[in-house]
């Protein structure tokens, strides 16, 4: 006996659902052999790959020089923020994803996003490693990121002693801006 | 009017052209950042750590050929039916994040902030999505079935 028409349907809609998961596994797999940087199998979360990217940061690194430098609160508003953007008083770095920083940041920011963080890292080694003491201004999206503050914890551990968060982040930054504008 | 309108061959057009943009948008962005989704897999603390990323490679591969699918017209019914199934998979999902109070970041379209109202607003979406696979699909099979019975030969 003939299986009748829905029968046949469904039966199409289960093969036709297998075969694509499966491929589109495979092809998912292969993908990512080519990446620059392909993801493990095996999840890490946000803290553990960031911590994995110290401890591979920390491995080759020299002792760190003293200097004294200004002295920044833990946490900076949008006031304090603008006035070390304006006199450049602080290294300010942006955490969030480089995509997003190439499509607005903060003036004088660098970036140092918290996924790419060894490879951007080494960028700055230079730059960074010169003084350890030095103001140090870490930002990303919004209040509700957690980025910031989570490289912020990584520098702690490399050695960086004067690191503030900008908390508002971008959002408030050009919020601020936008309203200085319209007045 | 209304009525015309869902009944008409080119809303089904256009939800297909619709729907399919939606998936190989989400599929893209997500192929782009897979740590990013990865993330957003295990804000929802429903799988072990072994299969999050299996699943962050696959899935938007798969999302991307589905809307592929259904753009192109072969397998249409079908990828339309699968839709319908992970659009519902999906609702349940961030239901039960909901009902679990966790802070979830949906990630259907990429990487994106923790908030409880963007969760709200994925499920929103999410429902409007099942309802809009669901039309569709039923008026491929009505299209479909009718087509065959009248093709089919006289008992």
């Amino acid at each position: 006996m003939k299986p009748n028409k829905p029968a046949k349907q469904w039966q199409g809609n289960l093969m036709f659902l297998w075969i694509t998961a499966t491929s589109a596994l495979c092809i998912g797999l292969l993908i990512n052999q080519f990446r620059d940087k392909p993801v493990a199998l095996v999840y890490q979360s946000k803290e553990q790959r960031l911590m994995q990217a110290v401890q591979n940061i920390k491995n080759n690194q020299p002792v760190a020089e003293d200097d004294d430098g200004i002295q920044l609160p833990e946490i900076l508003t949008l006031e304090q923020m603008r006035v070390v953007v304006k006199k450049e008083q602080a290294l300010v770095l942006d955490a969030r994803p480089e995509i997003f920083y190439r499509s607005g940041h903060i003036p004088t920011a660098v970036s140092l996003p918290r996924e790419d963080f060894e490879i951007s890292y080494a960028k700055l080694k230079e730059q960074l490693e010169q003084n350890k003491n030095q103001p140090i201004v870490i930002y990303c999206s919004s209040e509700s990121c957690e980025d910031s503050q989570m490289v912020k914890s990584a520098l702690g551990q490399l050695g960086y002693s004067n690191v503030a968060l900008f908390k508002g982040g971008w959002a408030e930054w050009s919020k601020g801006e936008l309203n200085e504008d319209i007045l | 009017m209304i009525k015309k309108i869902l009944l008409s061959p080119w809303t089904v057009v256009l939800l297909r052209v619709l729907i399919a943009g939606v998936f190989i948008y989400a599929g893209a962005t997500k192929i782009a950042n897979p740590r990013a989704f990865a993330d957003s897999i295990a804000s929802f603390r429903m799988l072990p750590s072994e299969l999050i990323n299996v699943i962050a490679l696959g899935l938007p591969v798969f999302e991307a050929m589905l809307g592929v699918f259904l753009l192109m017209g072969k397998w249409k019914r079908q990828a339309a039916f699968v839709i319908l199934l992970m659009s519902l998979a999906f609702c349940i999902i961030i239901i039960q994040a909901l009902v679990r109070g966790l802070e979830v970041n949906c990630g259907c379209f990429g990487a994106g902030a923790t908030s409880q109202w963007d969760v709200w607003l994925s499920l929103g979406r999410d429902v409007l999505l099942v309802f809009l696979v669901w039309w569709l699909y039923v008026r491929m099979l009505w299209a479909e079935n009718k087509k065959s019975f009248l093709l089919a030969p006289e008992a």
